[in-house]
């Protein structure tokens, strides 16, 4: 069984996304916060993980550089997804990618269906799209 | 035989008239003898000699003699001669082709010595006027004093004409002889007395008696016997005043003080002329030093060698650097404001942040830069600074609400989506009702409306700030209003609407996908929400070009309610929905055109639209099209 891990601070999008995944026949792990999702993420080798960017303490790009620089979860796919999307999302975007990320999209514009689709591809061995959605 | 010689007479006749008259106009006084009888005494000659003195003229010894010899060897000869107490020299001339007939010019010789007074005179009074620090009034002053002195005139007196109130007022006056001093009167209206028609004729005057002329009006017993001759000052057709002056009526002016008179009013205007333009420049200076000092905005100027020549002091609080330190070096000196350096042929409005020197604070300042054109060269720039911080404080603000409020509104309607979508996909079982299917439906798409209602408020965010980003790409139209129209079938479907789309054998189009995928779902939403049910949209496309580049038109042609004359010219602008509710909106906040014609001008095309004939509007927009690949383009 697939295991993915999603880091994000608002439990009814907790909720949402962890019945769609179990749905798919994935194993959901969730974090509330950075630093959870930091010590899941080592403890339990998850095979992709879904992370926001808008966090208490320990923003999503802080958490990014960190998955990436320990050896034990440089490895894992990272899917940055946000609902910020505001003047500088281009920015947000070019950062996230720049920092390590296997792809990046807006919550709002992709529906649980779309985001497991996106989660699929990154899952499948030979492909790495950095496909560039809204 | 006679008829030739009475022509002949006539001709010689008429000549003498001529040159009799030509004699009236000059001033020098003048004189024609016709076989030793005087036959005609011009004006000038006429004032200053008596009626005896001029019939004792031809029977003179000295000139009789003279005048035989003058026609005897036909040559211009001279003799002073003199008349009752004055000597006159005498230019006798005899005329060519009139037998007998001489002109005698006399030239007073008592007047030589006086002109060479005048002379003098005229000299003083450029050197006082050229040297003096006087104000204009006490030169005026002077200026009296040395015609009282040095000429034969009892009273002298300056007037200044008054722009404001149009009236002569008196600002110098001397005399002679005090008993014949004319007082009292120090102002006079145009055309009122004499100084006032001088004034208003701008024509010299004299009056030979004042108290028998009525249109005098300082009569007093001092003014009894006077002459009085009055002449304008004008310089370029400006009248600054008049200048008067008395003298016994026995010895009236003559049409050489006139001349006199007139030379020194000429030299009078234009020292007045001088000082007047002396004072509009220091007023103009005055006008634009105190611009320069007292701006709140900072001011500055630089040359043509791009040194600096102007630093106000709000520049210096601005910055922090005085003007002392920066006035006459280069431009390019001054590292932090760099924006201010290099060659521009427009305007150029920037904005820059810099450290003030002095209190170490970050400001931003505005700046708006123009050249000084001179001719086709550049003399230099003017550049208008302002501190523009607080509006960029008040910026970056916004764009912070903006983008957390959206991230607030987005959460909820991302979960409501997000549970509506994997009930309608059945996620959580079929659906058993199609009512229940349509409520779905419903509350599904109305949550998309609010999701697109935010990415509106953001892009205009970014329209707003100038932070559009596009890449451009060559792309299909036709595949992006397919896309479209898969979104926006439920809505469509449901009002019963026809949409056909015709095919374009070449569609692609050099522009943004993501913007104009919002540019086609705004113009297919409003055109949707304003059909009536059973309605038709068509999507057509053709072919123009634009300055010799190809572009294509893409027309979305509704059978709607049409747009109101009164709104046509808010369409575009942002919250256009104003009062009318079947105005223009993509969802509802009337950002929706707004965006779409700053998308469309961004990628290089242009949106308009027109009512239709019958019913409904369409709305176009141009975009530059992009080569069909392998093809040769078609231009």
């Amino acid at each position: 069984m697939r295991k993915i891990l999603i880091i994000e601070d608002d439990l009814n999008l907790i909720e949402l996304y962890e019945t769609k995944f179990k749905m798919e026949d994935f194993s959901v792990l969730t974090a509330a916060d950075g630093a959870e999702g930091l010590s899941k993420a080592g403890k339990e080798q998850p095979d992709v993980i879904l992370l926001d960017i808008l966090m208490p303490n320990v923003n999503g790009f802080e958490v990014l550089k960190e998955l990436k620089a320990k050896p034990e979860t440089k490895n894992i796919p990272v899917l940055v997804y946000t609902n910020l999307g505001s003047s500088d999302s281009d920015e947000k975007r070019e950062l996230a990618f720049s920092l390590g990320a296997a792809d990046y999209l807006v919550k709002a514009l992709h529906e649980p269906e779309a985001i497991v689709e996106r989660v699929n591809l990154l899952l499948q061995p030979k492909k790495s799209p950095k496909s560039k959605s809204r | 035989m006679r008829t030739p010689l009475l022509k002949r007479e006539t001709t010689i006749a008429k000549n003498r008239t001529s040159t009799a008259a030509i004699l009236d106009q000059l001033t020098l006084p003048a004189a024609i003898l016709v076989g030793g009888l005087l036959t005609h005494a011009n004006r000038a000659l006429k004032s200053m000699l008596s009626k005896t003195q001029l019939d004792s003229l031809p029977v003179h010894q000295h000139m009789q003699q003279i005048v035989r010899q003058a026609l005897l060897v036909r040559d211009t000869l001279t003799v002073t001669i003199a008349l009752g107490t004055k000597n006159f020299r005498c230019i006798i001339t005899p005329v060519k082709d009139q037998e007998e007939t001489v002109i005698v010019f006399f030239e007073d010789k008592s007047l030589e010595a006086q002109s060479e007074k005048n002379n003098a005179l005229l000299y003083r009074l450029s050197l006082l006027f050229a040297t003096t620090k006087l104000s204009p009034n006490e030169k005026l002053q002077v200026t009296v004093d040395h015609i009282i002195f040095e000429l034969p005139v009892y009273n002298c007196s300056i007037f200044l004409f008054n722009k404001m109130d149009e009236k002569l007022h008196s600002v110098a006056w001397g005399t002679d002889n005090i008993e014949t001093s004319i007082s009292g009167k120090s102002t006079f209206a145009l055309g009122e007395g004499i100084a006032g028609m001088v004034a208003a004729e701008l024509k010299p005057m004299v009056i030979p008696d004042v108290s028998s002329d009525k249109r005098f009006v300082r009569k007093t017993t001092a003014s009894r016997g006077l002459a009085l001759l009055c002449v304008p000052m004008i310089s370029n057709n400006q009248l600054f005043g008049v200048i008067c002056a008395n003298r016994k009526k026995e010895t009236t002016f003559t049409d050489y003080d006139v001349q006199l008179f007139t030379t020194i009013a000429s030299r009078l205007s234009s020292l007045l002329e001088a000082e007047q333009t002396r004072a509009e420049i220091l007023e103009q200076r005055n006008k634009m030093e105190a611009i320069i000092e007292h701006s709140v905005d900072g001011i500055l100027m630089t040359d043509g060698a791009d040194r600096i020549q102007i630093w106000n002091p709000a520049l210096e609080r601005l910055t922090g650097i005085e003007a002392h330190e920066t006035i006459g070096r280069p431009m390019s000196a001054i590292d932090s404001l760099a924006p201010l350096t290099g060659k521009t042929k427009r305007e150029e409005v920037t904005e820059t942040k810099i450290q003030n020197r002095k209190t170490g604070k970050i400001i931003w300042l505005g700046i708006a830069r123009s050249p000084i054109r001179s001719g086709k060269s550049i003399a230099g720039y003017v550049a208008i600074i302002r501190n523009i911080s607080r509006r960029k404080e008040l910026e970056t603000a916004r764009n912070e609400f903006v983008s957390t409020a959206s991230h607030e509104l987005r959460s909820p309607i991302t979960a409501i989506v997000g549970y509506l979508s994997m009930l309608r996909r059945g996620d959580a079982g079929k659906i058993v009702s199609s009512q229940q299917l349509f409520f779905v439906d419903k509350a599904y798409y109305n949550a998309k409306r609010m999701v697109d209602l935010v990415e509106d408020l953001l892009t205009a965010t970014r329209v707003e700030s100038g932070q559009l980003r596009y890449q451009i790409e060559s792309l299909n139209l036709a595949s992006v209003i397919e896309s479209v129209l898969s979104d926006c079938r439920f809505r469509s479907t449901e009002k019963k609407l026809t949409i056909t789309s015709n095919q374009a054998n070449n569609a692609l189009v050099f522009a943004d996908r993501n913007g104009i995928h919002q540019v086609i779902t705004n113009l297919i939403n409003n055109a949707i929400q304003y059909t009536p049910a059973k309605g038709k949209i068509t999507i057509s496309f053709k072919q123009a070009s634009k300055e010799g580049r190809p572009m294509l038109v893409t027309a979305v042609r509704d059978t709607g309610v049409g747009i109101n004359t009164a709104h046509q010219h808010r369409v575009f602008e942002k919250f256009a929905r104003a009062d009318n509710p079947l105005s223009i909106s993509s969802g509802g906040a009337g950002l929706g055109l707004y965006i779409t014609r700053s998308i469309i001008s961004h990628l290089g095309g242009k949106i308009w639209f027109e009512n239709n004939k019958v019913r409904g509007t369409t709305f176009y927009f141009s975009l530059p099209m992009a080569p069909t690949p392998g093809r040769e383009r078609k231009v």
